[in-house]
Order: C-alpha cells, then sequence, then structure tokens
C-alpha cells in the first residue's frame, strides 16, 4: 500500500519535472510564435498558456509526441485560430485599425530610434493585413525557420501552397518597406 | 531569351528551396544577384523587426473609444445629474412644505376615517366580535361529557 502510493509520488513528481523542463525549453518560442500570430503580448501569453496546459495533460497521460516542438508548435498555432476564429476577437478587432500611432505605442522598445519607428509600423501593421494563412506560413517559414514541408504539416496544406502563401506574404510585406 | 528569375524563384532560392539550374544562373547573372541581394535584405529586415521582443505589452485595442460611447455616456452623466437633482429636491423640502403638499382628498379621508372610528353602532360592532365564544353552539366530542 505505502509502496503504491510512493510509486504514484515518484510518477507525478516525474510528470512534474519534465513538465518544467519542456515549460522551460519552449516557453519563449511558443509565446513569440503566438504573439506574431495573434499582433497581442497578452493573449499571446494566455493561448501559450493553454498550450502547455494542453502538454500537461498529455504528460500525465503518457501521450508523449515523438517531437515535442513541432507537437507545440502545432497546437499553438491551431489554438490561435481557435482564438481568431471567435465571436469575442472578431468583435473586438471590429474597430481595431492598427495606426502608426498605436503600434508606436505599443510595439517598440524605449532603444529604438524614432527613425526606426516608422519602418517597425508599417512592417507590424502589414502583418497584420496579411491573411491568416499567409501569415502562419511567414512566420513559420521565415521568422521560426521551418522548412517547407515542416510548415505544410503545421498547416496541413501541400508545400505547394505554403511557397504560394510565402511568396504573396513576402511581396506583401516588401511593398511595406518601399512605401518609403 | 531572357532566362532571368522571376521573384517567386529567386525567394525560393532565398529561402532554400530552390533549384541548382536556378542556383546556378543566380551565380551567372548579375542582374538577378542583385535583385536577389534586395529580397534577401529586406527579408533580413522584416524578420528582424518581428523577432525584436517588445518593451511593452503588444496590444491592437483601440486607442480611444469610438465617438458614439462617448456620447453614450455623456447622455447617461447628464440623465442621471438631472435625475438626482430633481429627486434631491423633493426630499430636502422642510416638513412644513411637504405637508402643505399633501393632497386635500387625503387629509379629508384622514378625517372621516376619524369619524368612523368615533361612531357609536361602529364601537357597537366592534363588541359583538370580541364577545366570548361561549354565547355560540357548544361542540362536543362523541361520545364523550354526555351521560
Amino acid at each position: 500500500m505505502a509502496s503504491d502510493r510512493r510509486e504514484e509520488m515518484a510518477a507525478k513528481s516525474q510528470v512534474w519535472s519534465e513538465y518544467e523542463r519542456l515549460h522551460a525549453a519552449h516557453q519563449a518560442r511558443i509565446v513569440g510564435l503566438c504573439r506574431l500570430l495573434l499582433r497581442d503580448n497578452e493573449e499571446a501569453q494566455d493561448v501559450a498558456q493553454e498550450v502547455f496546459l494542453r502538454a500537461f495533460e498529455q504528460l500525465r497521460t503518457q501521450r508523449i509526441p515523438e517531437v515535442w516542438e513541432a507537437w507545440l508548435v502545432r497546437v499553438a498555432v491551431n489554438a490561435c485560430r481557435d482564438r481568431q476564429r471567435s465571436a469575442w476577437w472578431k468583435r473586438r478587432n471590429r474597430n481595431v485599425e492598427i495606426s502608426d500611432l498605436e503600434a508606436e505605442r505599443g510595439l517598440w522598445s524605449t532603444e529604438d530610434q524614432a527613425s526606426d519607428r516608422e519602418q517597425r509600423a508599417r512592417i507590424w501593421a502589414s502583418l497584420a493585413k496579411l491573411r491568416t494563412k499567409q501569415r502562419e506560413v511567414f512566420v513559420l517559414r521565415c521568422v521560426e525557420g521551418w522548412s517547407t514541408e515542416e510548415t505544410a504539416m503545421f498547416l496541413s496544406i501541400s508545400a505547394g501552397s505554403v511557397k504560394t502563401h510565402l511568396f504573396r506574404a513576402v511581396r506583401h510585406l516588401r511593398q511595406t518597406l518601399e512605401q518609403k | 531569351m531572357n532566362h532571368c528569375l522571376d521573384d517567386r524563384s529567386l525567394l525560393e532560392i532565398c529561402t532554400g528551396d530552390g533549384e541548382p539550374a536556378q542556383r546556378a544562373h543566380l551565380g551567372a547573372c548579375l542582374t538577378c544577384a542583385r535583385r536577389y541581394r534586395r529580397i534577401e535584405e529586406d527579408l533580413a529586415s522584416i524578420v528582424g523587426v518581428l523577432k525584436r521582443p517588445p518593451a511593452l505589452p503588444l496590444e491592437a485595442r483601440p486607442a480611444i473609444m469610438p465617438l458614439w460611447r462617448w456620447s453614450l455616456a455623456a447622455a447617461l452623466v447628464i440623465g442621471a445629474f438631472f435625475c438626482g437633482r430633481l429627486s434631491g429636491l423633493s426630499l430636502s423640502l422642510p416638513q412644513s412644505m411637504m405637508a402643505s403638499q399633501q393632497p386635500a382628498d387625503y387629509a379629508s379621508r384622514l378625517v372621516d376615517e376619524n369619524d368612523a372610528l368615533a361612531d357609536p353602532s361602529y364601537t357597537s360592532s366592534m363588541d359583538d366580535l370580541l364577545t366570548p365564544v361561549d354565547a355560540g353552539p357548544e361542540f362536543t366530542i362523541a361520545g364523550q361529557g354526555q351521560d
């Protein structure tokens, strides 16, 4: 009886230590990914927390994925999509127009030069205007550095579609840079 | 014949998906190399911006409340102010003024009720009600109290 209890405690502590390791290794990257997909830091933190809660459930139920990083990215992308699909999100964003001024209010660190701010505001505004799929492909492919095949797997689309979405996204973002 | 690469092919090379033939062309063509370099620089600056973490929390919420919300809030505040003033006026009136403002029929009704209470027939009817129950019919339980 006592040995059963001891085994149970050991298993629990193993799950916790594994979770802590996972959290420490991937939390910053998942928050960064969610931040890019949602363009909102608080929401990104919230969604990342959801993702790690699911990861904990996976650990607790012994359903360990082959590659944790890929699993986390896939779950994070889906969680961000769910968040953006919600009626609350649509209502919230109806009145939102990311102007340079608004972007300046929240996006920039203090060390940014004033001349730099304008360009950064334009890039963030341009990212916000991309279609969801284009934004996802661009972020995963160019910012996160996943390959075309991996990105296709995460988003459940073909490699050709990834290339097309990426080309359109880059074209749109480059046009923003040219509007100096 | 122009074999120069289009922007899509240049981007594919840039992201590591290009074909060897395309790469070979890029190595030989100065125009394509220049265009490629521009794409590369643009991408680097875009990614650099997006990778930089924000010092303050990111937010895409509206900076100011929409005008109609301000108007609604102002109307509510003004309405509440006037309501408060009107109700405060009646409450702050002196007691004598309050009494004088009571309707005349209310005062006359009070007098009528007073008269009715003083009426002898009314008091006698009240006496009837207060008479003991033993004046009424007796109720007995079957099998008890009968010798």
